[in-house]
């Protein structure tokens, strides 16, 4: 009779190397194209299957410029950022409202979805937002 | 909901006093490695301009794996555990091959024996508390030397040390070898 321990993450580990993917992105929509000054809505959907939540974030070519993080209080961050125009009060998980768009607001935007510990399993995905002058 | 507390230590649009651009993503030069050996991939660890803000988390992962699983990562969000006693977790096709190196300045992964299956897009994502996340990315592009030459004749025979063939007549020798990257063999 024989008894193995195995850490949890191990057994992620084990998992996740026999491609069980816990963690996927199921949408993420970012508008190709916007009138310049519209406001725009970025949106990101994920499945966790029995995972926890760590984070959620958006990124442009400048870097990070919203976070949802479902422990911090309050959960939701964001970063001054050139052409961003984040209304944080309509925010929340991976849906991101910008009031208004200039011509610094084109460009590649990525979601990126963490799991929490211990695997911390990271998904994410880009896409191209075009703006123009009308 | 008040939102506007979190952004006091980063209260700019990536520019700091001297109007220079901050890296919050910083792409490091590729590195070439030979099978076998050992290389140090970089990750900035040190909060973007003056701030002072902890780490909270450091997770590195690879650009093509679609599980997302990350090969090495350091949670140093108790309030408690500073990040230099912090546990790392390794993934398991890298465990006893990897060591990330967190007293240096950039932090090093440090991998020992390369193998051909760690060529790939590299990425080190930092969180810290309240400063915005940097990401560093290095490419890493393993070189196989070249395995033995091997000679062939037109059909398809391996010659070893001495081929005849009727002079006059026409020769066709095909050479072969394994590596990574192609390179020309010459004789």
């Amino acid at each position: 009779m024989y008894a193995f321990l195995v850490s949890p993450r191990r057994l992620f580990s084990l998992c996740a190397s026999t491609r069980v993917l816990a963690l996927r992105l199921t949408r993420v929509d970012v508008p190709s194209s916007v009138i310049m000054g519209d406001p725009v809505w970025l949106n990101c959907s994920y499945e966790l299957e029995n995972d926890e939540l760590y984070s959620i974030k958006w990124y442009n070519s400048n870097g990070e410029f919203y976070r949802w993080v479902p422990k911090d209080m309050p959960p939701g961050q964001k970063y001054e950022s050139r052409g961003i125009h984040l209304d944080l009060t309509k925010s929340s998980f991976g849906n991101v409202f910008l009031s208004m768009t200039d011509l610094h607001t084109d460009g590649t935007y990525r979601c990126e979805v963490s799991a929490e510990a211990p695997s911390f399993q990271t998904v994410k995905r880009e896409k191209e937002l075009r703006v123009y002058n009308d | 909901m008040i939102s506007t507390n979190y952004i006091l230590l980063d209260n700019f649009d990536g520019i700091d006093g001297n109007g220079k651009q901050l890296d919050f993503i910083k792409a490091f030069p590729e590195q070439q490695v030979v099978l076998g050996s050992s290389v140090s991939l970089p990750c900035e660890i040190t909060a973007p301009g003056m701030s002072t803000d902890s780490v909270t988390l450091i997770l590195w992962y690879r650009g093509d794996d679609i599980s997302g699983a990350p090969i090495y990562s350091i949670d140093a969000r108790s309030r408690n555990t500073p990040l230099e006693s912090a546990k790392h977790f390794i993934a398991d096709d890298y465990e006893g091959r990897a060591n990330f190196d967190i007293t240096v300045r950039p932090a090093l992964l440090k991998l020992s024996p390369i193998v051909d299956t760690d060529s790939g897009l590299y990425w080190c994502r930092v969180d810290f508390r309240w400063t915005r996340t940097t990401i560093s990315t290095v490419l890493l592009s393993v070189v196989v030397p070249p395995k033995r030459v091997i000679i062939r004749d037109a059909t398809g025979i391996e010659l070893k040390s001495i081929a005849v063939f009727d002079e006059g007549s026409d020769v066709r020798l095909f050479c072969e070898s394994i590596a990574e990257p192609i390179r020309l063999v010459k004789e």
